[in-house]
Order: structure tokens, then C-alpha cells, then sequence
């Protein structure tokens, strides 16, 4: 695996890209990492990052926590690869266990965040084409909404009730059931 | 983006808004529904409470039956722990008035029809629910059907019995969830009629019973009535235009007019029409193809009819409920169910009542039983219990589904022959097709039995006696609960 990692670190070292954010600062990362983006694998693909990659929807704030996943990601993925022909079936479901653990114990310490930037995240996930990523922060958002009532949801998320009451009244008679 | 602490989630793409609502939970995805206008309109557009496949109708639960002399459906289920409470609720015990009952365990008055308190009881007009829950969930229409002619309450003029039948323009009532109102709406036969007045007056057996012209189908956007002479009506909403379907049996071959005994149904399993017939012992089982240009019965099942049946061994039977014929609980509501079913009120009283009730299936399964009676339902979760009966001089049919048995009773087992459970081809009743299954629900005398077309083996279900006055078996629909729908 360490060889493994080292020479898909050196093929990536040589393929850099340059992301540019929103206030304009720019990240370097392998390819590897950002392709973790479909988005910017498809600009990749199309020769179009020469110059850096500009991300006028993402914030600096924003980008630097994606790319942390990114990287995080990236290399489980690489060490995944990297590690299957070189060890038994044993300790490779034993290396296995351990990745996924590290990356779940990341995954959840990633998602300590306010909820603003919770949005954030989803909709960079969204605009960058994540899967991981915006799978992680959709379902932490479903986990917080599960169990509330409407009223808990819109406090939690400033959300304001654009609902007449007529309406309101129209979809509690809807969907009684979910109201006793 | 920057940020914010303002209004986040409505900012959020549909797609990702459908995302996040689409992990949700039914109760939580029905909550969120009233967050806000954007989540409401997410959960609604990609039918997201839809995708939820148990809240649709895919169990049966029971069979609500209707007798004739009794203002309200009974309800054949397994005995559940929660019982619907008993109809204290007043309500006029009279008559007259029409209910649906859907499956969200509401029922609803539906406002008397113009006609409706004119009419002879013995003429009273058939009504059916087109409900689909899958397409639109809080929407349903209750069809009334024109009186067809009649033995006794048609005047038998010469060029009255030359007339064609149905009518090349055909008056129904129709009622609409979104109005509550009656509106009459015309539909235009397409081809050619059923014959004439004094055809389908030859064919009228005997008008008090035959045939089970209550039961209809409601399939793909169109409601299939069974109809006097033995034939189909199939009413097309959308384009209001009907046309005619010849039933797969041939009344002139199986000589009832020499008294043989015929009996045919008309209902719905998974998305096709289908027809059943007991003639002579033999049932016969066919689906209509619609394929096409083409329309015909395919025969996909035949047997001599296995009247025999085991009730279960270590399964507690289905029982009717407790209901007295007075029993009234309107408006209580239900819980979840899956199907809908309706069922309209209204009292028969008198001889030949027949009451017009109706009910018609969707896709879902929903029905509807027009008399007066409530449904009163009382469920946790799945466990509905809705009501409704109606009479009929049969039996009833009750249905059921292994899958939904739960260990109570699934088990088939043949009865030794020598047994007395068997019961004369006249007390055979059709009750209802299962809703996905291979199984028609059938009353044989009191029982209420499960007919496995595969192994032509019965499992019985419960006793179909309410014990109480009564002069036969009317109706029954099968009751399939769900979750969506008003």
C-alpha cells in the first residue's frame, strides 16, 4: 500500500489543478482529490482548467472544507486500491475495517458544523457534483428534520411559513394521519 | 452564500430539497409538507409521499360487507386488538344519505343527489368510487349511474322496448371531491350499444339479484360497470365517452332461462379488469386485454369449483364486526389505510331493495359501498377496519392474502373430503379479487372463504353471519388501507 500510495501521489504530483473560489483564493490540489467532483472531472476531461478552475459559487470558507473531504476521500480511495493485491484476504479485510472506520469517525467530525454552513456545504456539494459528499450532508439535514414538528423545523432553519392557513389547513386534512 | 443565518432551506435546489425530504420517514415527509410552500411543492411535484409503497394499498385487511335490511357495512377481519368503538355517535339512523369512506380513515357525507329521495327504493341508482390513490390521492368521484331498464318500474312501450341500450348519449350523475356537488355529465357511447330494451328485459333474471350490478372497476382512468344483460360499460373520464364490452359469458349458452344458475363478477387485480363466472360448478376466471386496437377476455383460469375448505387450525378466524345494523360512526376517522373505501349510505329498506350502492376499485384497490352506514375504523397503523355492507342475498366474499396473514392463517389445507362444509352452487358468492394475488374471495353459505386459483384450494376466513336479521348478503369490497389520499 505505501508503495502504492506514493506512486499515485507522484502520478498525481504531476497533474495539479488549481481551484479558484469565490473571493477569488486559489487552492492547489492533486487531481486525484478533485476529481472527486464529477463537475470538475468533466472540465478535466474537456481541457479546460488550464489557468485554475473557477468556483464562483463556493466561498473560500466553503472550498477549503470540500477539499478536505476531497483529500480525505481521495486518498481512501487510493489506499483501497492500492492495498488489495498486496495483502491476504485477512489482513485486507482487517485494513478494510480500519479505513472505513477512520473514514466514518472523519465523516461524522466533518459534519460538526453550524447549519449555515451545513447549507453551504450541500450546495457546494450540489454545484460540484459530490456524490459522497452531498449524500453525507443530505442525510445529516434528513436526521434533523426526522421526529420534528413543522414549527421545531422552521425555528431550526429560519424557514419562514409562506403557508396561508387555508393551505395549512388543507394539508393537515391531507395527511391527517401524520398529525395524531 | 455566504451566510446565514436567513431563510437557508428554501434556497436550496428542488433536487436537493427532494434529496434531503426523500430520506425522511412518512409521518416526518407529511410534517414537512407544512413547513413551507417550496417543501410542500417539493414533496408533492416528485411524489415523494408516493414513493413510500406502504402507505399504498398492497394488503388486504378485510372485507366490508353489506346485507340487505342493514343500514351500514359490516367488516370481516382478523379479530385485531384494537376494535372499532362502537357507533355511539349518533347520526341519523335514516337513510337516505350516501357516504364515502376513504382510506384515510375519514368518511364523508356525500350531499343527497336530486333525485335521490324520489325515487321507488326498488329502482334506486348504482354509484361507484373512482378513486386512485397512486395518481391523485386526495381526489375521488362518486359516479351515479341512470337507471337501466327495469321489469317492473319501466313503462313497456313498444317503441321504448325497440330502443337501443345503453343510449348513444348516457346521463350520469357525477360527484367530485373538489366540489361536493352533483353535476350531471353525459357520456357518448363509441360503438355499437348492447342490444335493445327488450333484450336486455329478456336477460333480467331476476331483478332483485342479478347481477351483482354494484360491482365495477375502476383501471387505468377508466370505470368498467358490470351492467344488466351481461355486458360492460367502459366509461372513459377523461374523454367522457363509454362503449360497450360483451362479458365473456354467453347468458343464451349457460340456458339460464331454463333456470341454470349463473353468477359473474366484475373486479380488479394489480392493474386489469377481471371477470369471473360460476356456472354449473365451474369457475372461470378471465382478464380483459385491452391491448391495442383490441379488446377481449383472456381465459386464464377454469376449474370446477372446490367447494370444500378447511377452517384454519391454529389461526383465529376473520370476524365480523360487532356492529348492530344501526350502528353509526361517522366521521371518525381512520387511520391509515391504503385503500380507500367508500362507502355510501343509503337505506334499503323494503323489498327489493336494492340499494344503489356501489363501489367501483382503483388501482389501489378502494372501494366503495353505497348504504348507509358508517364505517367506523379504529387502527393502529395497518390495522384498518372499515365497514361497510351491504346486503345481498348471497354470501359474501371476503379476501385475503397469505402475505398479510401473518402466521394466523396461512396455512392451505385441504379439507377431507368427507366434510360437511359443502355447500349447494347457489350459496356461492363472489366477494372479491385480491388485489395482487391469484386469489378471489369467495362466500360459500356463511363462510367467507379464499380461493387460490393455482391449487383450487379454499381457505376459509370467518364466518359471514351477522348473526342479526338479515336477507342476504348485497355486496362486499375488499378493503386495502392506506396512507395517502384525504
Amino acid at each position: 500500500m505505501a508503495s502504492a500510495g506514493s506512486g499515485d501521489e507522484k502520478a498525481a504530483a504531476a497533474a495539479m489543478i488549481t481551484l479558484i473560489s469565490s473571493d477569488n483564493e486559489k487552492f492547489e490540489v492533486t487531481e486525484a482529490t478533485a476529481t472527486l467532483s464529477q463537475t470538475i472531472r468533466h472540465m478535466i476531461e474537456d481541457g479546460c482548467t488550464d489557468g485554475g478552475v473557477p468556483l464562483p459559487n463556493v466561498t473560500s470558507k466553503i472550498l477549503a472544507r470540500v477539499i478536505e473531504y476531497c483529500k480525505k476521500h481521495a486518498t481512501a480511495a487510493a489506499g483501497e486500491e492500492g492495498s488489495s493485491s498486496s495483502f491476504s484476504d485477512a489482513a485486507f479485510l482487517e485494513v478494510d475495517r480500519a479505513f472505513l472506520e477512520e473514514l466514518e469517525e472523519f465523516d461524522d467530525a466533518f459534519l460538526e458544523v453550524d447549519r449555515a454552513t451545513l447549507f453551504d456545504l450541500i450546495l457546494a456539494a450540489n454545484y460540484l457534483d459530490i456524490k459522497g459528499l452531498l449524500n453525507l450532508t443530505c442525510q445529516k439535514v434528513a436526521d434533523s428534520v426526522k421526529g420534528k414538528t413543522p414549527e421545531q423545523i422552521r425555528e431550526m432553519y429560519n424557514i419562514v411559513n409562506d403557508l396561508t392557513p387555508e393551505e395549512e389547513a388543507e394539508i393537515r386534512r391531507e395527511t391527517q394521519w401524520a398529525f395524531e | 452564500m455566504e451566510a446565514t443565518d436567513t431563510v437557508l432551506a428554501p434556497a436550496l435546489p428542488n433536487d436537493v430539497l427532494e434529496d434531503i425530504l426523500r430520506r425522511l420517514p412518512a409521518r416526518s415527509l407529511a410534517a414537512s409538507r407544512r413547513i413551507c410552500k417550496a417543501w410542500r411543492d417539493v414533496v408533492d411535484e416528485r411524489q415523494l409521499l408516493l414513493r413510500l409503497r406502504r402507505l399504498l394499498p398492497h394488503s388486504v385487511h378485510g372485507l366490508f360487507v353489506n346485507y340487505l335490511d342493514h343500514r351500514r357495512p359490516h367488516f370481516l377481519a382478523r379479530p385485531a386488538p384494537a376494535q372499532p368503538a362502537d357507533g355511539g355517535g349518533g347520526g341519523p339512523p335514516g337513510n337516505d344519505a350516501m357516504y364515502v369512506c376513504n382510506t384515510t380513515r375519514r368518511c364523508v357525507r356525500l350531499p343527497p343527489h336530486h333525485d335521490y329521495r324520489h325515487q321507488p327504493r326498488s329502482v334506486q341508482r348504482r354509484t361507484f368510487l373512482v378513486f386512485d390513490p397512486a395518481a391523485s390521492p386526495a381526489q375521488w368521484e362518486v359516479l351515479m349511474a341512470p337507471l337501466e331498464p327495469h321489469k317492473e318500474g319501466m313503462d313497456t312501450e313498444p317503441e321504448e322496448r325497440m330502443m337501443e341500450w345503453p343510449p348513444a348519449t348516457w346521463r350520469w350523475s357525477v360527484l367530485s371531491s373538489t366540489t361536493m356537488e352533483w353535476e350531471e355529465k353525459v357520456f357518448v357511447r363509441e360503438g355499437e350499444a348492447a342490444g335493445t330494451v327488450a333484450e336486455l328485459l329478456m336477460h333480467d333474471l331476476d331483478d332483485k339479484y342479478q347481477p351483482r350490478w354494484r360491482y365495477g372497476a375502476y383501471c387505468q382512468g377508466a370505470l368498467y360497470v358490470h351492467c344488466r344483460g351481461e355486458f360492460i360499460s367502459r366509461l372513459s373520464l377523461s374523454t367522457t365517452t363509454y362503449r360497450v364490452i360483451k362479458s365473456p359469458i354467453d347468458l343464451a349458452e349457460s340456458r339460464v332461462d331454463e333456470g341454470a344458475w349463473l353468477m359473474s363478477y366484475i373486479g380488479r387485480s394489480g392493474n386489469r379488469v377481471c371477470f369471473a363466472a360460476v356456472d354449473e360448478s365451474q369457475l372461470r376466471v378471465w382478464i380483459l386485454n385491452e391491448s391495442g386496437d383490441q379488446t377481449e377476455w383472456l381465459l386464464k383460469h377454469r376449474s370446477v369449483l372446490n367447494l370444500r375448505y378447511e377452517e384454519t387450525r391454529g389461526g383465529r378466524p376473520w370476524t365480523l364486526d360487532a356492529f348492530n345494523k344501526y350502528g353509526y360512526d361517522i366521521e371518525t376517522e381512520d387511520e391509515t389505510e391504503d385503500d380507500e373505501e367508500v362507502s355510501h349510505e343509503d337505506t334499503e329498506t323494503e323489498e327489493d331493495g336494492e340499494v344503489s350502492q356501489e363501489d367501483s376499485k382503483t388501482g389501489d384497490g378502494e372501494e366503495i359501498s353505497l348504504q348507509d352506514c358508517d364505517t367506523s375504523e379504529t387502527e393502529d397503523d395497518e390495522k384498518v377496519s372499515h365497514e361497510d355492507s351491504k346486503t345481498e342475498d348471497d354470501e359474501k366474499v371476503s379476501e385475503e392474502d397469505n402475505r398479510d396473514w401473518n402466521s394466523d392463517d396461512d396455512s392451505i389445507t385441504d379439507i377431507d373430503e368427507e366434510e360437511d362444509n359443502f355447500y349447494f352452487q347457489s350459496d356461492v358468492d363472489f366477494l372479491g379479487f385480491h388485489p395482487y394475488r391469484e386469489v378471489i374471495f369467495l362466500g360459500l353459505g356463511n363462510s367467507a372463504v379464499a380461493y387460490h386459483l393455482n391449487s383450487t384450494k379454499a381457505q376459509y376466513l370467518g364466518d359471514l353471519n351477522p348473526r342479526c336479521y338479515n336477507r342476504g348478503l348485497i355486496d362486499s369490497f375488499v378493503y386495502t388501507p392506506c396512507l395517502i389520499g384525504v
